[in-house]
């Protein structure tokens, strides 16, 4: 059994060309990742039927959702689609709204437990969407969706309307609950935490164009390139040039005078894009361990920000670098822009692409 | 005193028009509200026509259209035996196309004014267009379409250009009360003049009171419940 395979071009009318390829796994989580604006929320209308391909395919377990001349509409190809800001009917109380999509008996019982696995209190299930918190709002849209028992399950940002505190809790509710569902799901976001949280497998979509997909953490830890790089965040992506080929497939490169120590990826020939994660650089002061694996750079610290529970701490090395350590660690190295400290990364941290 | 006469007549009318106007002006609201066609704005603007044609204009063009010497006139004559210009049926359909715009107007606005999203969602669970509009659309738009039938209702009851142009002035079949209020003043019945045009007065402005009574409360527990 295969799950979504999309091959497909499209465009909303007057809009750029939003092109699709790749395929899905038939269970688990696949992240649509990118900017806002790259095309996520069309593709996912495409793979819905709420939206025409303009040319090329669609299907799901084998079958033809569109195609040239064929096209499935929305209404039969069962899918639960969870809007970005929920879109509950504003005349329904919860209880009506998860009991939409559902005919005959029972469907009132079926509904409630849809709202119980979503996990909207009790005490919430008669009351209309505006007598409704942000987080209960997105509870009832998953439970209206997942109520029919869609074949699969489409989610466009489904925390993205809410604050930090509920976004975060809901984000782990979210998690056990599609991993409970085992139901194939396409979910849009452009917040990396939400996709390595929640993704099995990702998407990564720039300028209208999937760029590069495949596991979560292949595509995280090994971008296809610089733009995806970019996106997926890895924060530092700087120009290098291969300086030493040093055996056992490692490879020296020069980036902004620094001499930097990395995995040859192959196919590397005099100019290379470097990348770095800001979650591999540890930060330290003091006397360097021997390690010939190991990269250490004295850098300047350029800039303090904080990023949830962590700090973001912009590096300069000779070559901008980012990394993130926790408020403690920060205080403990005495850390201000303008002193100076040593950056460390292991030698497979550092991600080259050919150029 | 006032022409009770008239007075049921242009009531009949008045309600025959608004229910009429339910039938045929839902339908082109809901495609107005819907469509992305180039034809809108054409059809936009013949809808609204009768807002800013002087009604005696109107009026010429139906009784060309509807006379015995027109074809539409001649096969309407030919099954049904009656000519449509100075008939209860001529003034019908001569106020409902009159009142096209007080209809259809908030309808569309009302309708429009509905997130597409929901009929989406809608979609998503398995619901027709057709039902995604009756669940949906209806019940977040009715009172558009209730403002939309009232409102055409109270035109109707104080129309006056094209029931003198289609209609003439017969007494039991065309004479409405603005008609009759007219001839009050031809022939100095003061008294009558303003017991008929008080109560035109009274009735349209209590009409358009409840109307928007009425809006602000299917609208308010939407928009901020208590919590």
């Amino acid at each position: 059994m295969s799950g979504l395979e999309l091959d497909f071009e499209t465009a909303l009318p007057g809009g750029p060309v939003v092109r699709a390829q790749f395929a899905t796994a038939s269970s688990g989580v696949c992240v649509l990742f990118g900017p806002s604006g790259a095309g996520k929320t069309t593709i996912l209308r495409s793979v819905a039927g709420l939206a025409r391909p303009r040319r090329g395919h669609v299907r799901f377990a084998g079958e033809t959702w569109s195609a040239d001349g064929v096209f499935l509409p929305v209404q039969r190809r069962r899918v639960g689609l969870v809007f970005q800001e929920g879109a509950l009917f504003p005349h329904l109380d919860a209880r009506r709204n998860a009991a939409y999509g559902l005919r005959g008996d029972g469907h009132r019982g079926r509904a409630e437990a849809a709202l119980d696995r979503a996990g909207l209190p009790r005490g919430a299930w008669g009351r209309r969407p505006a007598q409704l918190s942000g987080g209960e709002r997105q509870r009832v849209a998953l439970a209206r969706a997942i109520a029919p028992e869609p074949r699969l399950l489409l989610l466009d940002e489904p925390l993205s309307s809410l604050d930090a505190p509920a976004r975060e809790g809901l984000r782990g509710e979210l998690r056990r609950l599609l991993r409970e569902l085992g139901l194939p799901a396409l979910l849009v976001t452009h917040d990396r935490h939400e996709a390595l949280a929640l993704g099995d497998a990702m998407a990564v979509v720039i300028d209208g164009a999937v760029r590069q997909a495949g596991p979560i953490d292949a595509v995280f830890s090994r971008p296809a390139d610089a733009d995806v790089a970019r996106a997926v965040g890895v924060e530092t992506v700087v120009p290098a040039r291969v300086v030493e080929r040093l055996g056992d497939g490692l490879v020296a490169v020069e980036a902004g005078g620094c001499r930097v120590i990395g995995v040859d990826p192959g196919g590397l020939d005099g100019e290379a894009l470097l990348c770095l994660r800001a979650e591999e650089v540890t930060l330290e002061r003091g006397q360097p361990e021997a390690s010939s694996a190991r990269n250490r750079l004295a850098c300047r610290v350029t800039a303090l920000q904080p990023d949830g529970a962590l700090m973001r701490v912009a590096l300069d090395a000779g070559f901008p670098l980012s990394a993130l350590c926790s408020r403690g660690s920060c205080a403990a190295l005495e850390l201000v822009p303008g002193s100076t400290i040593d950056a460390c990364f292991k030698a497979p941290a550092v991600h080259l692409l050919p150029r | 005193m006032i022409d009770v006469e008239a007075l049921t007549l242009t009531v009949r009318l008045a309600a025959t028009t608004s229910a009429m106007l339910l039938v045929l002006g839902l339908p082109l609201a809901a495609w107005l509200a819907a469509t992305r066609s180039r034809a809108r704005v054409l059809v936009e603007a013949l809808v609204a026509l009768p807002l800013v044609l002087p009604p005696t204009v109107l009026g010429f063009y139906l009784l060309a259209l509807l006379g015995p010497r027109s074809a539409a006139g001649r096969a309407w004559e030919a099954a049904t035996g009656a000519l449509l210009p100075f008939s209860f049926s001529g003034l019908l359909l001569a106020s409902v196309i009159a009142s096209l715009p007080f209809a259809v107007q908030p309808m569309a606005a009302a309708l429009s004014a509905v997130d597409r999203r929901l009929l989406e969602a809608a979609w998503t669970l398995g619901d027709s267009r057709l039902r995604a509009f009756a669940r949906v659309a209806l019940p977040l738009a009715w009172p558009g379409v209730v403002s939309g039938m009232v409102l055409s209702f109270a035109h109707t009851l104080g129309e006056f250009g094209v029931v003198l142009m289609v209609g003439g002035n017969i007494p039991g079949r065309t004479r409405t009360i603005s008609i009759a209020l007219y001839d009050h003043v031809q022939a100095l019945e003061y008294e009558a003049a303003a017991a008929t045009a008080g109560l035109l007065l009274a009735a349209s402005f209590t009409v358009l009171a409840l109307t928007f009574a009425l809006q602000r409360r299917a609208f308010s527990p939407l928009a901020a419940g208590p919590r």
